[in-house]
């Protein structure tokens, strides 16, 4: 069998990933900030309970959309510079851009489109938000780990993002499943929902700084490829380094 | 300091020490091993714990109890009901013998306890119901415990008797103490505005705080199709046909025209009745003029509490008058069908600028007594200190560990073992603050166990948008409706003046009376004509009124 | 001595009925005791034996309630109704099935009818708010349909007796209706065919044969049925009535239940139990002298 050749992951220029990466760390970050900044004052009773959610709605419909649309078209400029593996798992990628669009939404879909009854409705609704992220971008880095083609270093970074794409997206919902349906008032479910809690936050924070990881050392590896190194060489270092 | 013998000081005194002793030996690494028995000769299995308790008696005397203990109870290995931490600490720390002549199921147990007492196996200590204890005071069949209580109440427990007003007074007959009360929090049962919060900033409407502002609540929730379905389904206020009940109920409305149906109040140094008052009039008309226009349940006069949970289910449901806990239940049941659903919490929103009282009953739901005849009455006061100076005073993990239960077995609930069971009155309130403190601080480490996993709960709710969880931020979160029953405790409610027994005369014209009372207001909602309400006022005085007010006004004097 | 003999004879038969002779006199006899405490005052701890006697004063105190008497005749009317429709009914039920010829519908038509028997009132009272609701009940919307005006079942007090007659009557006609068709089985098929061979039509057979057929059945059960005269049905009132209807609805078991004489005050309660006992007994005493006189039939 033919070793493949290791290429970078986007021909000319990393700055759609960079950009992704960049839009999708910058979103968790406001995201992560509108809502701690508004529970901690909801919570000392400055904003009633229903402001937080009203004002969480609004970000999370107009932000989540724009960022969404800025998702779907810096995945579509990904899906055109790539080949290959790189390209299938930008493919598969780009229907994450659909769950900052579905944020917000996931609930008057489930309740007021689908008529569906369930308990623990919210909890369900953001689960299924959760899923639309984390499932794509879940195979975007399985593909990206497992393609021989992609340079060492991102293929590290890649099977690394795995574990934290399921791990923010999964415990979260899982606590909250075990605190509202299987074992309420149970202090260890207690403790597990502080932690929860603070992890929900890093959703799209860690993922995007991992994309920013990958257009680093593709980058990097590029810039080594052109500057004369050998094409034979270049694998091994890809490891010593 | 508490009022503990000197015998017991000293105990203290050398339990610091070695307590401090072993934190010193601790960090030293020192190798002598405290001996418990040392510290406690006798050695009891509680030593190494802080706790508070008299000179037990010597020798042990015994005492006959009765209990209820559900199937859901569970026990630690080796331990039954005969036998466990309660009756070890009564036997060993306050030389108490307690057993327990029978044990049955809660909802057996005052059937149970009526039988044992008729055919005349009368426990030493036991627990009765209201009516139980003045059928059995009359009966003499309870000890006087006036001069127990003058002599060994502790502050703490003092405290605790005297934090609903009426509590002790109601345990009195003739100026003498026939029992303990076990109090529930009187205010609990005050009525709050319950308001669909959703809806509200839907239709960005302010929160009520005139009756002008509810009113027009109620009627853009009837007519602003809020649930956003397309269909006019949606009632502005929702009533079921107990108009006095704890959920969908009146009192709240009629509060709101300073109106206190049912209630007896003091007004121009008299007591009187509220239904017949004429603040009444106002108030009725103006719910006529809802009913007429649409904003009730057009049947709401034949729907019971059942009927009216299937139309919150239903989402159809905008407001209702009720008590602090309706999210529990019944609101809580609004989310079946929409998970946004959110009711806050309201004051009772006044007529005019006086903010209006929510009325409430005392709630002293049963008595601890002492069977008459028992050689040491004032036995039950040290059981009940030994309860409130050790766990309602203090936070001390340890004890509280070793007598509530703890972490390591959170369904084991060890304070069920013992009937001396005296929670503070104000508890839900007092939890509520301390619930929102914490909160504030965004720091739960000062609160007990089951208030902890309330703030986790409220944490759910704002950090990760967890909707489920607005039943715990309506009662308990920031402005949940346990604020409001703080207000209501310092001077916005209105206790009902008369708290003893049916007169005479009321024992045999009231319900007829209170029959009347339901059907007039219902009726008048309904359309009928206001003069009903006229009518009923002088049928009200003529039918026994007249005489059941003038009883009431004997006993009030009596009972200042 | 015939005597003598037949009880000798008979001794393993009295000896099975002792047992169901024994439990009776332990469960139905001594606890007429109680009876006493109609006429006391009663004190815990004190018993029926100890407790003070107060003559008739516990009857006085239930007579005085000023509604007494309005109640006792709504518990009369309702409970009268009730007897009267419950014989109706369930007999012209009978006789209509007993004419249907298809097996399998008739058995379906019975066990049908049956099931509400086995609802109970408070799941019954919530499915009966709705679908007699004057805005979107069923009933009332098929009503409309023939162009009757709305009508408020449970919350007009002219209506509502026959309200609580109706909701009876469907769920209970279904078990009378099973016992009719039983006695129905007990008729001679020979009868019938001399009818026929008589030129009988189906309407004089069923004046002639079925009827007077049955008659002792439905004597035993109307003499029986009249015991219940005072209990209007407190599992159905309570469930189903409200203020509204408080003038024709309140019956004397919800009315007792409401002043809360149950708890705990035993004398009255055990007033109101005689009360109506010895108005049943006398009801049923009456019944059995007129059936045996005019229409022959003993019961016992």
């Amino acid at each position: 069998m033919k070793r493949k050749e290791k290429q970078p992951l986007l021909k000319q220029s990393h700055l759609p990933l960079i950009l992704l990466g960049a839009v999708m760390a910058l979103f968790g970050l406001a995201s992560a900030l509108v809502w701690s900044i508004s529970s901690s004052q909801a919570m000392r009773g400055l904003i009633t309970a229903g402001q937080l959610r009203t004002r969480i709605a609004a970000f999370e419909s107009t932000g989540g959309l724009i960022t969404g649309i800025a998702f779907f078209v810096l995945f579509l400029w990904c899906i055109v510079l790539s080949r290959h593996g790189a390209r299938a798992a930008f493919i598969v990628g780009i229907f994450a851009s659909f769950a900052p669009i579905l944020t917000a939404r996931a609930e008057p879909l489930l309740f007021d489109t689908l008529h569906l009854q369930l308990p623990a409705g919210s909890v369900v609704a953001g689960a299924l938000a959760t899923l639309v992220f984390a499932l794509p971008m879940t195979i975007f880095f399985i593909i990206l780990a497992s393609s021989p083609r992609v340079p060492r270093n991102c293929r590290w970074v890649s099977l690394a993002a795995i574990l934290i794409v399921l791990g923010t997206a999964f415990f979260p919902i899982l606590v909250t499943v075990f605190a509202f349906l299987i074992k309420p008032g149970d202090p260890a479910v207690g403790r597990m929902m502080e932690v929860g809690s603070q992890v929900i936050k890093l959703r799209y924070i860690l993922p995007g700084i991992c994309l920013l990881l990958l257009a680093f050392f593709s980058q990097r590896f590029q810039a080594r490829r052109v500057t004369g190194e050998a094409s034979q060489t270049s694998t091994t270092q890809g490891v010593t380094q | 300091m508490k009022a503990v013998s000197g015998k017991t000081s000293l105990h203290l005194i050398l339990i610091s020490v070695i307590l401090a002793s072993l934190l010193l030996g601790a960090c030293a690494k020192a190798t002598e091993e405290p001996a418990s028995s040392e510290t406690t000769p006798g050695g009891n299995s509680f030593s190494g714990l802080k706790l508070v308790a008299p000179a037990p008696y010597d020798p042990p005397i015994e005492m006959h109890s009765v209990i209820n203990v559900d199937a859901t109870v569970k026990f630690l290995d080796g331990t039954d009901i005969q036998n466990n931490v309660w009756t070890r600490a009564y036997a060993e720390l306050l030389g108490i013998r307690l057993s327990y002549d029978w044990v049955v199921d809660s909802s057996m147990y005052n059937q149970k306890l009526s039988l044992s007492v008729n055919s005349g196996d009368i426990p030493d200590m036991f627990r009765v119901t209201a009516d139980q204890f003045l059928l059995y005071q009359e009966a003499g069949l309870l000890a006087d415990l006036t001069a127990a209580y003058e002599n060994e109440a502790s502050p703490q427990t003092r405290d605790i008797m005297t934090q609903d007003p009426i509590a002790l007074k109601s345990a009195m007959v003739d100026g003498k103490l026939y029992g303990l009360p076990l109090t529930d929090a009187s205010v609990a049962y005050a009525s709050v505005l319950w308001v669909r919060q959703d809806w509200l900033d839907q239709l960005g409407l302010p929160a009520p705080v005139s009756m002008a502002d509810f009113q027009e609540i109620s009627r853009r929730f009837m007519q602003d199709d809020p649930d956003g379905n397309g269909v006019a389904d949606t009632i502005g206020l929702c009533v079921s046909k107990s108009i006095w009940n704890s959920s969908y109920n009146l009192q709240g409305y009629f509060n709101g025209y300073h109106a206190y149906p049912t209630a007896w109040f003091e007004r121009d140094g008299t007591v009187v009745y509220g239904s017949v008052q004429p603040e009444m009039r106002d108030a009725l008309l103006a719910l006529q003029k809802m009913y007429a226009s649409g904003e009730l349940d057009q049947e709401f006069g034949v729907k019971d509490v059942n009927a009216v949970n299937e139309t919150v289910a239903q989402g159809k449901c905008g407001m209702e008058f009720g008590v602090w806990w309706n999210p529990y239940h019944p609101l809580s049941l609004s989310q079946q069908n929409n998970p946004t659903a959110f009711w806050s919490a309201f004051p009772i929103p006044s007529i005019d600028a006086t903010p209006a009282k929510s009325q409430y009953n005392s709630a002293i739901g049963s008595y601890l007594v002492i069977r008459n005849g028992y050689e040491h009455p004032e036995a039950l006061i040290r059981m009940a200190n030994f309860w409130t100076d050790n766990l309602v005073g203090s936070q001390d993990e340890a004890v509280r560990n070793t007598l509530l239960g703890d972490l390591d077995a959170p369904d084991v609930v060890l304070y069920k073992y013992t009937p001396i069971q005296l929670w503070e009155p104000n508890a839900p309130i007092k939890a509520g603050n301390a619930l929102r403190e914490a909160l504030a601080k965004h720091d739960p480490s000062g609160l007990d166990l089951e208030a902890q996993w309330r703030y986790r709960i409220i944490q759910a709710y704002f950090e990760q948008g967890v909707l489920e969880a607005w039943v715990e931020v309506a009662t308990n979160g920031p402005n949940g409706a346990s604020a409001i029953l703080q207000q209501i405790l310092d001077d916005r409610g209105l206790m009902n003046r008369f708290y003893g027994p049916p007169t005479p005369t009321m024992a045999t014209k009231f319900p007829a009376l209170q029959s009347m009372e339901s059907e007039m207001i219902i009726k008048v909602i309904m359309g009928d004509p206001i003069s009903k309400f006229d009518e009923f006022v002088e049928d009200w005085y003529r039918l026994g009124g007249t005489e059941i007010t003038a009883e009431v006004n004997q006993w009030a004097v009596n009972n200042p | 001595m015939q005597a003598r003999r037949n009880f000798r004879q008979n001794i393993p038969l009295y000896l099975m009925l002792a047992p169901a002779v024994v439990l009776v006199l332990i469960y139905s006899y001594t606890p007429m005791v109680g009876i006493v405490m109609a006429f006391q005052r009663v004190l815990p701890g004190k018993g029926i034996f100890g407790s003070p006697w107060v003559g008739w004063d516990n009857f006085i105190f239930v007579l005085q309630m000023p509604t007494f008497f309005q109640v006792l005749w709504n518990t009369l009317f309702i409970a009268g109704l009730k007897t009267i429709a419950g014989i109706l009914v369930p007999v012209t039920v009978a006789l209509m099935l007993n004419n249907v010829t298809g097996h399998a519908f008739k058995r379906t038509v019975q066990t049908i009818i049956y099931l509400p028997h086995f609802l109970s009132w408070v799941i019954l009272a919530g499915i009966f708010i709705d679908i007699l609701s004057p805005s979107d009940g069923v009933v009332n919307q098929m009503l409309g349909w023939v162009g009757i005006q709305p009508i408020f079942f449970l919350g007009n007090d002219k209506v509502f007796p026959w309200t609580m007659v109706a909701t009876d009557v469907w769920k209970s006609f279904g078990f009378g209706t099973i016992v009719y068709l039983s006695a129905l089985t007990d008729i001679d098929p020979a009868l019938y065919e001399a009818a026929v061979v008589d030129g009988a039509s189906r309407w004089k057979q069923t004046l002639y044969i079925t009827l007077p057929g049955i008659a002792g059945t439905i004597i035993m059960l109307t003499t029986l049925s009249l015991g219940n005269i005072l209990n209007a049905g407190f599992d159905q009132i309570f469930n189903l009535y409200s203020p509204l209807v408080y003038r024709t609805g309140d019956i004397i078991d919800t009315l007792v239940y409401r002043t809360g004489i149950l708890n705990n005050q035993y004398g009255i309660a055990t007033a109101v139990g005689l009360f109506k006992s010895v108005v049943s007994l006398i009801l049923i005493g009456t019944a059995y002298k007129l059936a045996a006189k005019f229409a022959d039939y003993r019961i016992f």
